[in-house]
């Protein structure tokens, strides 16, 4: 009777010190999962929605939804710890590049240099390379630069079933 | 040596019950918290939490609607999904700096709506989805407005990603 006792406790006394392991290992693998999910699920909808404002609303409009995409991605930086930085460094420079394309448009040169600047930096950060400003025109033109944006771009269609918003 | 060997046993069952069971109850708890699972983000996040989450829901509320093979009334359950997480991210928005083009998603929710209509034959529900379509796509500045443009986009995009609305499914055949 007093050896079930003594090993009934050992058990419990392992489960203890079993439990916070296994809850903080669960937090390190399916949160990070999670946190990629829920950050990829959220940035998509909001690109779906600020880059259908770009390609067919008017420039007021469309540079509107690029800011607040914009906004949105470095409160999420701020905010968050991002699971892909690449991608959304890539993203950001995209979204800049927009920007920086509507500004030209609307006649604002200097302005739209300093977005063509900005989005160099986010590349930088993204590969530590640095892009001409050619180079970015076609990166916006593109849209995928390089493999490491495609696979992304993939993964996200595989895993949501559903196209990029590049495609819209 | 062999008196410890049940000590050893016993601990290392324990470890691993202990091990499973907080595992388990972690992997629950974000799993709940998810944007595929969750309905809403929690009251006491802060407002870009809530528009973080809410606007996740919509994107995976919005990837299963329209899929072919689904029931009217899966369709329909989906679409009032949508609304409201167009509406919690409006809420959310509201102590935040963040402005999100929903009248966009409203617009794609009408569309969504409106080929329903067209398959129930219901011409009401159509022609009033069609129309609210045209004006929140007016208020977001869209150069074409028309509910037949917006219906493009959506058919588009579903052909894609092998989900498919009524439109999808004509443009299939007709191929």
């Amino acid at each position: 009777m007093k050896r079930i006792a003594k090993y009934g406790m050992l058990v419990l006394a392992a489960m203890l010190v079993g439990f916070p392991l296994g809850y903080f290992y669960s937090q390190r693998t399916v949160g990070k999962g999670s946190n990629i999910l829920s950050q990829t699920y959220a940035l998509s909808e909001y690109e779906t929605l600020a880059n259908l404002q770009y390609k067919q609303a008017d420039p007021l409009h469309a540079s509107r939804a690029q800011l607040d995409l914009l906004n949105f991605m470095q409160q999420l930086q701020a905010k968050q710890k991002i699971e892909i930085p690449r991608a959304l460094d890539y993203d950001r420079a995209r979204v800049i590049m927009r920007l920086a394309l509507l500004e030209e448009n609307a006649g604002n040169k200097e302005k739209s240099k300093q977005y063509i600047l900005e989005a160099q930096e986010s590349l930088k950060d993204a590969d530590h390379k640095t892009y001409s400003e050619e180079q970015l025109r076609t990166f916006v033109r593109r849209l995928m630069p390089n493999l490491i944006f495609e696979i992304f771009d993939c993964c996200n269609r595989i895993i949501k079933g559903r196209p990029s918003w590049s495609r819209l | 040596m062999r008196n410890w060997l049940p000590t050893f046993c016993f601990v290392a069952i324990g470890l691993a019950i202990g091990f499973g069971i907080g595992y388990a109850t972690s992997s629950l708890n974000i799993i709940f918290d998810s944007p595929l699972v969750t309905a809403h983000a929690s009251v006491h996040s802060d407002s870009f939490t809530k528009v973080l989450t809410e606007i996740g829901n919509l994107d995976a509320v919005e990837s299963v609607v329209g899929r072919c093979g689904s029931t009217e009334d899966f369709q329909r359950k989906s679409l009032a999904a949508e609304d409201l997480a167009i509406r919690k991210i409006q809420e959310a928005t509201v102590g935040s700096t963040l402005d999100p083009p929903l009248d966009v998603a409203r617009a794609r929710l009408a569309t969504r709506w409106a080929i329903i209509g067209e398959k129930r034959n219901d011409i009401a529900l159509k022609a009033r989805s069609e129309e609210t379509t045209q004006q929140l796509l007016q208020t977001a500045g869209w150069r074409d407005p028309s509910a037949k443009h917006m219906r493009e986009i959506l058919s588009r995009w579903d052909a894609e990603a092998g989900v498919c609305t009524s439109a999808g499914i004509k443009g299939k055949q007709s191929r």
